[in-house]
């Protein structure tokens, strides 16, 4: 039993370091780190003395000196830290720490039997602080080999603040009622809580570890699935908007031609109707190009897409010479695929001093191919950059957006993708394999 | 030697570039000539003895019964010796509206006669290209790859590193202005490659030529370009 609370404890003490550190420690700036200590040191030592002097506490004992160092924490730690609140738990953690230590030393002495040797003072301060040593050597071992594997911020969790919480309140509990029967019923009750309450903190924390690990992913996928949906309704109001034209201007001429009226028609196609006309001309254009695309979701994505191009002042060249009719991989990741290249060339001619942009899909024995060409204001950089997660040169979205793609391309078979930079031109090549 | 010949329906364009070519090879000195300029893609066939490494600037549109790209086509048939032929494609279409046909055409350039200016320096850098490839000894060292039915040629004096993906027989080739994916396994690739590349790991071969740095302690190497590979426990650079 003593053996079991004796590693929960150290375990515990573990969580809280991790928790604190995680939270403060590593958010300070250097700087303020002098000042606050100070503060800390002053407002501590104040306290001591206004105990001693009131006559509350008559000697240094170790209640004292563990009373001054939690409060040395707490203080010092909820001033670094921006978020007051959050501060005050991670320096709370980290004084929980210590009462855990305590605790930890205490019991070790239980096991091995040799309770009487709890007074002997020097003794246990060097139990302790091996114990101490140990721990915080643990930790940083340990907390290293986490950060490389996971995000750190699973420390930051309201349950893990309230379990916190309550087996701090537990450790408290039990440390006042050390100085009773260890073993009587309510002793027994809080140990039992606080063994069931660190064994929570740990399942929680690995949860979170391995829901925050697959989260991130799949938050990136979402993004660009929205984005693509997004698309496709954009694409879909826009061939509304045509069709609903296409009927207005009909049913116009035909007003005119039942008048006879071929002068007012005249002016009425010259005038009120060539804007609107050069617009529906190139959706014209853009569909006839793309009509060999067979595939409606491909195909709706590149026109919106170019349409899009064609308001920025981009005029498209587009090439489909055979008729594309079916991929070896899910339609709706080539579009996602296909709609964040598109936006990435456009995005990039933009920048650029010469605004061209090329668009072929061609069909090979065993494969369809996409290829995206464009302009762009030429840097001096490494290809592999881009597919950084969060790197753009402009926007957040490039950034997320080769990620996505290289999350496919990385995972599915019949997806190759080619990227490469050539002075002032970029193209992007995908190949997708029929399926077998 | 390297031989130079053009094919070009428009004399006053056949004359230009015919005077670059010659112009180029006076003023650089370099192992190469224009052997022969025609209108007529017959009389080219007949004039080419295919003994030699040869370089062709063939324009598309030639007015005759075979354009340029069956020209090219034919010269590819007819040159079973197998010496090292280059084809330049001459085209007043603009680069965009030939994405296509440079997809699958193998050609090494495309000149396009909206800029004579760029196509003098281009046709320069053609034949300097043409001559490393065939006459230097790094003329083998070009790593030869697919996807799917397309055949990718780079050389391997670029290549940073390949790594493997996720999937099975799918691997990944970076350079400095290109990152490229393609079907294979890192072990056939490592035997066509030479002695620059090491296989550092089961998951990288790299360029030793382009390590940045090395952290022995965390077992990664940096690479010039900036990206991390890892190293296997027992790998040592040699």
């Amino acid at each position: 039993m003593n053996f079991i609370l004796c590693l929960s404890l150290f375990l515990f003490c573990i969580i809280m370091m991790l928790c604190g550190e995680n939270m403060s420690l590593f958010k300070i700036e250097k700087k303020k780190e002098l000042k606050y200590n100070i503060i800390a040191v002053v407002v501590s030592l104040a306290f001591g003395f206004i105990l001693g002097f009131s006559g509350i506490v008559t000697d240094l004992s170790p209640e004292v000196f563990y009373l001054y160092v939690t409060l040395y924490l707490l203080i010092m730690l909820s001033l670094m830290h921006k978020n007051i609140i959050k501060g005050f738990f991670a320096s709370l953690m980290s004084g929980l720490t210590i009462f855990g230590i305590n605790g930890t030393t205490t019991l070790f002495f239980r096991i091995i039997g040799q309770e009487e040797l709890i007074e002997e003072s020097i003794l246990w301060l060097i139990t302790y602080i091996i114990f101490f040593a140990i721990l915080v050597s643990f930790v940083l071992i340990f907390s290293r080999y986490l950060k490389k594997r996971i995000d750190m911020n699973i420390f930051n969790n309201k349950s893990i603040y309230a379990i916190t919480a309550i087996s701090g309140i537990m450790i408290i509990l039990s440390y006042i009622n050390y100085r009773g029967d260890f073993l009587d019923s309510t002793g027994d009750i809080m140990y039992a809580l606080f063994f069931i309450s660190v064994i929570l903190l740990f399942v929680i924390i690995i949860k979170n570890a391995y829901k925050e690990n697959s989260l991130k992913t799949e938050r990136l996928i979402t993004e660009a699935s929205r984005k693509y949906i997004q698309d496709l309704e954009e694409s879909y109001t826009a061939m509304r908007t045509i069709k609903h034209d296409y009927v207005n201007i009909m049913s116009s001429f035909k007003l005119y031609i039942e008048n006879n009226d071929m002068a007012g028609l005249a002016e009425y196609y010259t005038g009120e109707l060539s804007e609107m006309n050069k617009e529906l001309l190139g959706y014209d254009r853009l569909i006839g190009s793309l009509q060999n695309i067979k595939i409606n979701e491909i195909k709706s994505v590149l026109i919106y897409k170019c349409s899009f191009a064609s308001h920025q002042q981009i005029e498209p060249t587009i090439e489909v010479r055979e008729s594309i009719e079916n991929l070896g991989v899910s339609t709706a990741i080539v579009c996602q695929i296909l709609g964040i290249l598109m936006d990435n060339a456009i995005e990039a001619i933009l920048e650029a001093e010469e605004k061209q942009l090329g668009i072929a899909v061609i069909k090979n024995p065993n494969s369809k191919t996409f290829i995206i060409k464009n302009t762009w204001k030429q840097q001096k950089i490494a290809v592999d950059k881009l597919f950084e997660l969060g790197f753009s040169t402009k926007s957040k979205d490039r950034g997320i957006g080769l990620y996505t793609i290289r999350n496919y391309t990385e995972k599915i078979n019949n997806l190759y993708l080619e990227t490469e930079i050539d002075g002032i031109y970029f193209t992007q090549t995908l190949t997708v394999k029929d399926a077998q | 030697m390297l031989e130079i010949y053009v094919c070009e329906d428009n004399e006053r364009w056949r004359k230009l570039l015919s005077e670059h070519v010659s112009d180029y090879c006076a003023v650089k000195n370099v192992d190469a000539a224009l052997t022969f300029a025609t209108h007529d893609p017959k009389s080219l066939l007949s004039e080419w003895s295919g003994l030699n490494p040869a370089l062709f600037l063939l324009d598309i549109d030639l007015k005759s019964e075979i354009n340029g790209i069956e020209l090219a086509r034919l010269i590819r048939e007819k040159n079973a010796t197998g010496s090292k032929v280059f084809i330049i494609f001459i085209t007043t279409h603009s680069e965009m509206t030939l994405l296509t046909f440079q997809y699958k055409v193998e050609a090494l350039d495309f000149l396009i006669k909206d800029n004579p200016d760029s196509i003098k320096i281009k046709i320069g850098e053609c034949i300097d290209i043409a001559l490393r490839r065939s006459f230097s000894e790094d003329s083998s060292k070009v790593l030869k790859v697919t996807v799917d039915d397309r055949i990718i040629f780079v050389e391997l004096s670029d290549i940073i590193f390949i790594e493997t993906t996720h999937v099975r027989h799918k691997l990944r080739l970076h350079t400095n202005s290109r990152v490229l994916e393609f079907g294979g396994e890192l072990k056939e690739i490592e035997a066509k490659l030479d002695d620059c590349f090491s296989r550092c790991h089961k998951s990288y071969i790299i360029n030793k030529n382009k390590i940045a740095s090395i952290n022995k302690k965390e077992k990664t190497v940096t690479m010039t370009n900036n990206t991390t590979c890892l190293l296997s426990r027992n790998w040592k650079l040699t």
